[in-house]
């Protein structure tokens, strides 16, 4: 055998001869040929010139890239600074790489040019959803730079990787088929070709040496810890070029690509199942500015019909902040035609309050419809609110929309933006007063924190009592400190004044004497109008997942007695045992009876799934200040994070229980 | 023997791509056909069981390179043992280890049969993109004799080797061949890599990492940088295993590593490799400038395995001998001369 003749004889490659090649392996791929003609080794050497042809028509446009100065981590196999490639896409300097060269943040990105000199590169901009960075070389590279033509890639066609090996000046070469399009939620096509960090910031060409993508570490969600978790494992994912191109211009500009934001919530994680209801809007979010509401079902997006939340993933998945979406939403038998503009992040929610009370007077009792009209009963010293309204203020709107019912101004005030001023329309008296000023965190007690309206005014001066609790299907030890039980009056009709707060303080396993716990709450307790109740585990030795609902039935038992005012109702811990861990998890996880949780910064938080705060149901925290020296619980801060008021305060009986009125506060 | 099938496959291909497309003909001299290819490739291929232990498998692969039973393998700790060959066609024979080339990490071994398959070594380096078959027993998945396993890929780059295995740097830093197939993993070592044309272009080499990228490196040494150090072994001119046939001197008469001012890192594997600990003051050792950290991989043409081997070699050389060290310093390899 002669292999000598193989190179000898090697024909000169001409472009003719090139488009032969390819249209042969088409017929040999896709003709109606046999398995054993397509396994001829001419083919597979057809196959390889094909290859070398088209690698070395983009071979000039990929550079090595070198980092210098990367914070090493272990973990992951690939090295944070293993060499990379990248690609020369104009003759202004810029090149694309891929998000290694910035994850380990190096001092220096060097690019070895074909003359093995190194240049510095700077990072202009990177696309935080595609895993691409654009940079700009210092200097010239003597890089040849890559033509973005358009391709339109189909599943099943050969794709041939390119990058660099270890020596940086060698190209390296993978095959393969393009396995799949929009990937990753619509982001990435997908190759079989065993790419490892070398080949990310290469080139995905076709056999005509087209370029299809930019190869990027990139792995689904779930699938390896790492983005390289993959490397060579014939899952390789690239940036399609058209994706790319498209964000050039704002890249180029020195402005980062950020994934889109919507603030939609879907119904059920599952995405495949066949529904779009949304079942929550995020407060801030561009789809709560379009009004989109609890309930809506998504039926198209930008035109494209969707019936799973699937679909809806992949078709935002690709949509960078900035970008404008339409929806169409089916709202009960209504179709309504949403626009939205996505935003890169969206602001946790920071409640807030403008300092009133305010109760919702029935104007006329007789009607068919009585309609009620919102009326403010306190203002309180240095809020906003301050200055502003006045006592007997009847609200007719707010923000524009008219404004009948309490529970919509409260949740309004409570997610309402604090860099923006609300608009009111008042009548005082009878004038009508256009108001605007902005809100103030909730997070922080007003210094009167209990105006007149929310102060307590017995109608009689009965004596408050502590008396064992026995309460019916509740098998928990309890004791009360309240006054005199007597046929519950409606609370929505007692007058406001004669309203009572509550709080249930759970004890920890092995309080002996519940009812002496509540010696020390019982003057302030009277003075101020708050029945407080200690409950003890219905097991002595622990309190378990099981009494998660018992203060909420405990609260329940209370109102039939006593005329309390749902708004006032807090939970808390009376120590900082496992019975204020069982309230903070109890308060988190059924929310709506208890607005108000105070628990000890020493408490060791529950294992639970946090939720953001619900503004229908809104909870807020009362943290007695730490001991002095000792640090604030960083749960306190993951919470605020996630909407929950967190007022620091004291952890004396006046104090907690002068928070527990204010919770009616607005 | 392999040429008269081929070239009437060669025939009926030519005809099928000038009836389908006046396609410029082949003229070169391969099998047509992947099954033959892949039938040559493994009769040639051998099995490889040696010493293991340690989490590292007691096997690898080999191929012939001779029709009188010389074998191309990777020098490794299966060779710690004069190892055992399983031929293709089943039948199991002893093997001698001829020689080896600690900077290539190459070794010949040597069956006594004649008349065998074997894989021609390719002159000149292949070309980007070309397809290859790698021919190996990765994984000891073949027992007995069933053939070797065949994985179909390509050259995915021609580069020179920067690597290393642990935190150690590899001798090696010529060129190889980087695969585009994932061929290197456990008991592949030693697998030969085969062109289209039926010839051997390189030798699947041991586990390594990329130096800088800390990924695991698919890659053969290519044939070219092979052939001269195979020739040379099978021709006698180069290393020979440890010799331990010819009896040792005295004790007394002989050398030892204290005799030349080498301190070796402490004995307690089986087979603890010989490094030095420290060298002694004024001794041989030190004039020749042999230093802490040095691999001991030769003794004049004697390959040492372990400390172990080291000193039986010594033991038959006489004291007032000196002594030609071959030692692995990092990523080179030195040569020193110990005059007692």
């Amino acid at each position: 055998m002669n292999t000598a003749a193989f190179a000898e004889t090697s024909p000169r490659w001409s472009p003719l001869r090139h488009w032969l090649w390819v249209w042969l392996l088409g017929v040999a791929v896709c003709g109606p040929v046999s398995a054993q003609d397509a396994n001829t080794l001419d083919l597979r050497l057809a196959r390889a010139k094909a290859i070398r042809q088209a690698v070395a028509g983009v071979a000039d446009a990929v550079l090595r890239v070198e980092l210098v100065g990367v914070t090493q981590s272990a973990g992951s196999e690939v090295a944070e600074d293993a060499p990379t490639v990248a690609v020369a896409i104009d003759d202004q300097r810029h090149f694309i790489a891929s998000s290694m060269v910035v994850r380990g943040n190096p001092t220096s990105i060097l690019l070895v040019t074909p003359d093995g000199r190194r240049v510095v590169a700077e990072v202009v901009a990177r696309d935080h959803s595609r895993q691409f960075v654009l940079l700009r070389a210092n200097e010239d590279t003597g890089a040849d730079p890559v033509e973005f033509v358009e391709v339109q890639p189909t599943v099943g066609q050969s794709v041939i990787a390119v990058g660099r090996h270890s020596d940086g000046q060698s190209p390296a070469v993978s095959t393969g088929i393009l396995s799949a399009t929009g990937r990753n939620w619509g982001l990435a096509l997908q190759t079989d070709a065993r790419v490892s960090s070398g080949f990310y910031g290469g080139p995905l060409i076709d056999l005509y040496g087209r370029l299809l993508g930019i190869i990027v570490p990139m792995v689904p969600d779930g699938g390896a810890e790492d983005e390289t978790g993959w490397y060579d494992a014939g899952i390789a994912f690239a940036i399609p070029t058209g994706d790319i191109q498209q964000r050039l211009p704002q890249l180029i500009e020195g402005k980062d690509v950020h994934p889109g934001l919507a603030g939609i919530v879907a119904r059920d994680s599952d995405p495949y199942v066949m529904s779009t209801e949304v079942a929550a809007v995020r407060p801030r979010s561009p789809a709560a500015r379009a009004d989109l509401q609890a309930g809506d079902q998504i039926t198209a997006i930008n035109g494209v019909p969707v019936s799973s939340q699937r679909e809806v993933k992949q078709l935002l998945g690709p949509l960078d902040a900035g970008t404008d979406v339409s929806l169409r939403v089916k709202r009960g038998d209504d179709t309504l035609e949403k626009s939205l503009q996505l935003t890169q992040s969206i602001p946790p929610l920071v409640p807030q309050q403008i300092g009133i009370t305010a109760e919702a007077i029935i104007k006329d009792k007789q009607a068919a419809a009585p309609a009620a009209e919102i009326v403010v009963t306190g203002v309180m010293k240095g809020t906003p609110a301050d200055g502003q309204f006045a006592v007997g203020d009847r609200i007719h709107s707010l923000a524009d929309s008219d404004l009948s019912e309490l529970p919509s101004l409260r949740r309004q005030v409570f997610t309402a933006d604090p860099d923006v001023p609300l608009k009111w329309s008042v009548v005082r008296g009878e004038e009508t007063l256009q108001l605007a000023f902005k809100t103030q965190p909730l997070g922080k007690l007003p210094e009167d924190a209990l105006p007149e309206s929310l102060r307590y005014a017995p109608l009689d001066e009965a004596g408050w009592e502590v008396t064992d609790f026995d309460l019916p299907d509740i098998s928990n030890p309890a004791a009360i400190l309240a006054p005199p039980a007597k046929a519950a009056d409606e609370p929505e009709t007692a007058a406001a004044a004669s309203r009572l707060g509550l709080i249930i303080l759970l004890a920890d396993p092995g309080e002996a004497d519940l009812k002496k716990l509540l010696a020390a709450w019982a003057q302030p307790a009277q003075a101020l109008g708050v029945i407080v109740c200690v409950v003890g585990p219905a097991d002595e030795a622990r309190w378990t997942p099981e009494e998660l609902d018992v203060p909420q039935r405990i609260a329940a038992v209370i109102r039939q007695s006593h005329p309390v005012e749902p708004l006032m109702q807090a939970l808390g811990g009376v120590a900082q045992g496992p019975g204020s861990s069982l309230a903070m998890a109890s308060a988190i996880l059924r929310p709506g009876t208890f607005a108000g949780l105070s628990v000890s910064p020493a408490v060791r938080p529950p294992a639970i799934r946090l939720r953001e705060n619900d503004p229908a149901a809104p909870l807020q925290l009362w943290l007695p200040s730490a001991a002095p020296g000792d640090e604030e619980p960083g749960w306190a801060g993951s919470l605020e994070q996630l909407g929950y008021p967190v007022l620091r305060g004291q952890a004396d009986p006046k104090s907690v229980l002068t928070w527990v009125r204010s919770l009616a506060r607005i | 023997m392999m040429q008269c099938l081929p070239c009437c496959l060669r025939v009926l291909a030519i005809a099928w791509l000038v009836g389908l497309a006046a396609a410029p003909t082949s003229t070169y001299a391969y099998e047509a056909d992947l099954g033959v290819l892949v039938r040559k490739s493994q009769r040639a291929a051998v099995k490889v069981y040696g010493a293991g232990g340690g989490g590292l498998v007691a096997y690898q692969s080999g191929f012939l390179v001779s029709p009188d039973g010389h074998i191309a393998t990777a020098w490794s700790h299966v060779l710690d043992v004069e190892p055992v060959v399983v031929l293709d066609d089943g039948r199991r024979l002893n093997a001698t280890i001829v020689g080896f080339e600690p900077r290539l990490e190459l070794a010949v071994l040597k069956i006594d049969a004649g008349d065998l398959p074997f894989l021609e070594l390719a002159e000149s380096l292949p070309e980007l993109a070309d397809p290859i078959l790698a021919v190996s027993n990765l994984f000891g998945i073949a027992s007995g004799g069933e053939p070797a396993s065949v994985m179909h890929g390509s050259v995915s780059a021609i580069s020179r080797l920067d690597a290393r295995r642990g935190t150690f740097k590899t001798p090696y830093t010529g060129t190889v061949l980087i695969l585009d197939l994932v061929a290197n993993n456990p008991g592949a070592a030693g697998g030969a890599v085969v062109s289209v044309d039926g010839r051997a272009i390189g030798m699947l080499g041991k586990e390594l990492r990329d130096a800088s990228a800390g990924v695991w490196l698919n890659y053969a040494l290519p044939s070219s940088a092979l052939r001269e150090a195979i020739g040379n072994i099978i021709a006698g001119r180069t290393v020979v295993a440890s010799d331990t046939e010819s009896p040792p001197l005295p004790r007394d008469r002989s050398h030892h590593p204290e005799s030349l001012g080498l301190d070796l890192i402490p004995d307690v594997l089986e087979h603890t490799p010989a490094f030095v600990d420290r060298v002694r003051a004024d001794s041989p050792a030190a004039r020749a400038d042999v230093r802490p950290d040095d691999l001991i991989l030769l003794v004049g043409n004697t390959r040492i395995g372990s400390q172990q081997g080291l000193r039986e070699t010594l033991r038959r050389i006489d004291r007032r001998d000196r002594v030609v060290l071959t030692l692995q310093r990092g990523a080179q390899i030195v040569s020193v001369t110990l005059q007692p």
